[in-house]
């Protein structure tokens, strides 16, 4: 019976809820009007914490839903969640004097999924109705899908493989969180900027390790291990902003030319086959060096480039996909039903297709930032200075062969800034291929 | 359908994704303003100040549509793809630096294939056998490694350590050697590691070889670990097929049923990535190309682009969607010829 539930499960249920919705807002908040207090918080991130907020707002309020359902009280606490939502809105112009717009951002987003929460218990609430029955049919009907969730931790616990890509991602994600308590920026020689890497004198000959510079410092005594760890954020910014525009772009072309088909499946397909024409890398280089010219900002560019090119994966992965699942029974039965195209391609087609397109997002983020470093190493990249791991490696470039008596001398320049850039990509290699192993209908029961 | 009707029918496709890939990359030059369009038409720096007059004369003011015309007219038939920073025409600049990609690609394409295939199989017949892991380990390589450190560390470890494998295209004395006015040198191919036996030089083509170990192995080390995997899988699937069961209730040896039964069918699939392994080398070329300044048109094109020298970029660009949509036609021919399903289902 629903009662029977311990209170402490539906505590934590409501906490995570609120959680996650107090961090989805300051996501939002961070990504549309940028760092709201600078004074207090000189070294945020602005762009970078927002992503990684909203992403961890939106997981969390999925747990707290997983979490309560099958609770009484559950729709209460959802509702008065969504009441706390609308004060935090209010108080954060009230007190922090940031822009009403605040107030507005994403509100939709968080009417729609407490609406989408509340509304058969709402519905049978005010009707009158008793609102226990709907919470134990729920239950019984997330049976199921609890059971499956309990074979996933299983299937995660046992392969050791998923365990160390995640540790090695989240290494990277705090790294870059904790970047200015890690390597404090200066002021002087970076102009305000943290990403600049401090620059320690003129001279092009680089300098061994020492107890200053830890990894030691590259051709205009730039600090390499500085460089090293602001350029986990340019990467994963990179990483996630690249790969989350490509998905995007992805989604809506897939689904286009997937559930309409006829026309417009044939012209959105042929403009993927004319991307697809060329080489990623090198159809880059060509759009960066338009870009530039034209006044785009030289990472812009860079990342615009990117997107321009990986689009067409995610269209032709989202469209194979729901080309699969658009035959299935249960979508034919919902069509016959009566419902609305935008219900079926929601509710019934992309969760069941969304597994494949994690497994390439999350390979795509390793895949992204080699490309990247790859530019960077060109030359196409960030201006010099910016803290890049390619760029490092680049600017090591005249200093691997050291002198005829210590050929190795100068070796930190490279091996250290490389062997960043590799356990980054071997962490999302290795969460990719275990989640495909975890989540892939066709291989988890294997 | 026949053969011969699959193969007109894909050659017919193949043309409006080349159009495509044309017009995409005219569409990318109209971001351009005319002044820095009409820089593919200025055939000698001297004309730069007359550029309004010669952006009218080449139609750069006129529609869309008919700059359009304009532009393929002067592609396809006078093959102008302008000039570079130099003032070299960049059709001549990439025809003379084509040997020396060529022949990074002549080699380690062939390898790409034979480790690819040979490991891949070996693996998935082995499956979690040593070798199997060798393979895993190579792919988690492939995969992660950025091929242009790759080839620093190579670089730094057999060159500045050891003095085994230089950089760049030839070394010091091959050169003088060459540019010498007297040198009994004939030129057949472009290819030195053919024309200096050709030329029956021993001591060149030692240089030659040693030059290209390095770049040969680190494009056909990393490029190969795709292949590795997709042969591994499809062996694996093979496996489990019930032809194989019935191969070895039959009473086959292992390795027969492994090398006929099994490899046969496995190798099908890994002929499709072959059509991924030539946009891997084309991306890898430029790369490696830079690392060891072997004077290709990766690094011509690499070197102008850093330059924000746009003909060069947009030439090379160019190049490769043709080669790469020629390239994935072929395998599909190929592989339609070997898997009758695919031509007659």
């Amino acid at each position: 019976m629903a009662g029977e539930r311990p209170l402490g499960l539906s505590f934590l249920a409501t906490l995570e809820l609120a959680l996650s919705i107090i961090q989805i807002n300051i996501g939002a908040l961070l990504l549309i009007i940028g760092n709201p207090l600078p004074s207090v918080f000189p070294d945020l991130n602005a762009g970078l914490t927002g992503v990684v907020l909203l992403i961890v707002g939106v997981v969390g309020l999925l747990l707290g839903y997983y979490l309560f359902v099958g609770q009484a009280f559950g729709w209460i606490a959802a509702v008065s969640l969504g009441v706390a939502d609308l004060i935090v809105r209010i108080l954060l112009p009230v007190i922090f004097g940031t822009s009403w717009i605040v107030f507005t951002v994403f509100l939709e987003l968080d009417v729609i999924i407490l609406y989408y929460l509340t509304r058969p218990h709402a519905t049978a609430f005010f009707g009158g109705e008793d609102v226990r029955g709907i919470f134990e049919k729920e239950r019984v009907e997330m049976q199921p899908r609890l059971k499956e969730m309990g074979f996933t931790l299983k299937l995660v616990r046992k392969s050791s493989l998923s365990i160390i890509g995640a540790a090695i991602v989240i290494f990277y994600v705090c790294m870059a969180l904790l970047a200015p308590v890690l390597a404090v920026p200066g002021d002087i020689s970076q102009g305000g900027d943290p990403m600049m890497m401090p620059h320690y004198g003129e001279s092009l000959v680089p300098k061994l390790p020492s107890a200053d510079h830890p990894f030691g410092t590259m051709q205009g005594q730039y600090d390499i291990y500085y460089g090293c760890i602001w350029g986990t954020r340019s990467a994963l910014r990179i990483g996630i902003l690249v790969a989350g525009g490509s998905l995007i772009i992805g989604l809506v072309i897939g689904i286009l030319a997937a559930y309409y088909g006829g026309w417009m499946d044939e012209v959105l397909m042929r403009l993927t086959d004319v991307v697809l024409a060329f080489p990623g890398l090198i159809l880059s280089m060509a759009l960066i060096v338009v870009l530039v010219p034209v006044g785009v900002p030289r990472l812009d560019a860079v990342m615009l480039s990117l997107v321009i090119v990986g689009w067409p994966g995610y269209a032709r992965l989202i469209r194979g996909e729901i080309l699969r699942v658009k035959n299935e029974d249960y979508v034919e039965a919902a069509k016959s039903v009566g419902c609305s195209d935008f219900r079926i391609i929601g509710r019934h087609i992309l969760p069941n297709s969304i597994y494949a397109v994690l497994i390439v997002f999350t390979l795509d983020m390793g895949t992204i930032v080699l490309a990247a470093a790859a530019l960077s190493f060109l030359g196409l990249g960030a201006s010099v200075g910016y803290a890049d791991w390619g760029q490092i490696i680049a600017l090591s470039l005249n200093w691997i062969y050291g002198n005829p008596a210590a050929p190795f001398q100068y070796w930190f320049t490279f091996v250290v800034p490389g062997l960043f850039i590799s356990m980054f990509v071997l962490g999302w290699n290795l969460l990719g291929d275990a989640l495909r192993d975890i989540l892939d209908p066709t291989l988890r029961r294997k | 359908m026949g053969l011969r009707t699959y193969v007109l029918r894909r050659l017919i496709l193949a043309i409006p994704v080349l159009l495509g890939a044309v017009i995409l990359i005219f569409a990318v030059l109209q971001f351009l303003p005319p002044g820095m369009r009409v820089a593919i038409y200025i055939t000698d720096p001297k004309q730069a100040r007359f550029w309004e007059q010669i952006a009218r004369d080449n139609g750069l003011f006129e529609p869309v549509y008919v700059q359009f015309y304009f532009w393929l007219r002067a592609l396809l038939i006078d093959r102008n793809l302008g000039i570079d920073v130099q003032g070299v025409p960049v059709f001549t600049a990439i025809m003379n630096r084509l040997p020396a990609t060529v022949e990074i690609v002549m080699y380690a394409a062939p390898l790409i294939i034979f480790i690819g295939l040979t490991l891949g199989v070996r693996a998935g017949a082995n499956k979690d056998k040593p070798i199997d892991q060798a393979s895993r380990i190579m792919a988690i390589m492939g995969t992660s490694l950025p091929s242009f450190w790759f080839g620093i560390v190579l670089l730094s470890i057999f060159y500045a350590g050891l003095g085994w494998f230089p950089p760049q295209r030839y070394g010091q004395e091959v050169l003088k050697y060459l540019t010498n006015v007297g040198t009994p040198w004939r030129w057949y191919t472009g290819l030195m590691t053919i024309d200096s036996l050709l030329n029956g030089s021993w001591w060149i083509f030692v240089d030659a070889v040693r030059h290209l170990v390095l770049p040969i192995t680190v494009l056909s080390l990393l490029n190969s670990a795709v292949m590795v995997r997709v042969t591994r899988s499809s062996m694996l699937e093979a496996l489990g097929k019930d032809y194989i069961t019935a191969a070895k209730a039959k009473g086959l040896s292992r390795s027969e049923v492994v090398n006929k039964h099994a490899r046969r069918n496995a190798l099908i699939p890994a002929i499709t990535i072959s059509g991924l392994m030539i946009a891997g080398l084309l991306t890898g070329v430029t790369i490696t190309e830079t690392v060891f300044s072997m004077g290709g048109i990766g690094q011509y094109a690499a070197e102008s682009a850093r330059a924000l020298d746009l003909p060069p970029v947009i030439g090379y660009a160019l190049l490769s969607a043709v080669l790469f949509v020629l390239s994935n036609l072929i395998v599909d021919i190929l592989y339609a010829y070997i898997d009758p399903r695919i031509r007659l289902g």
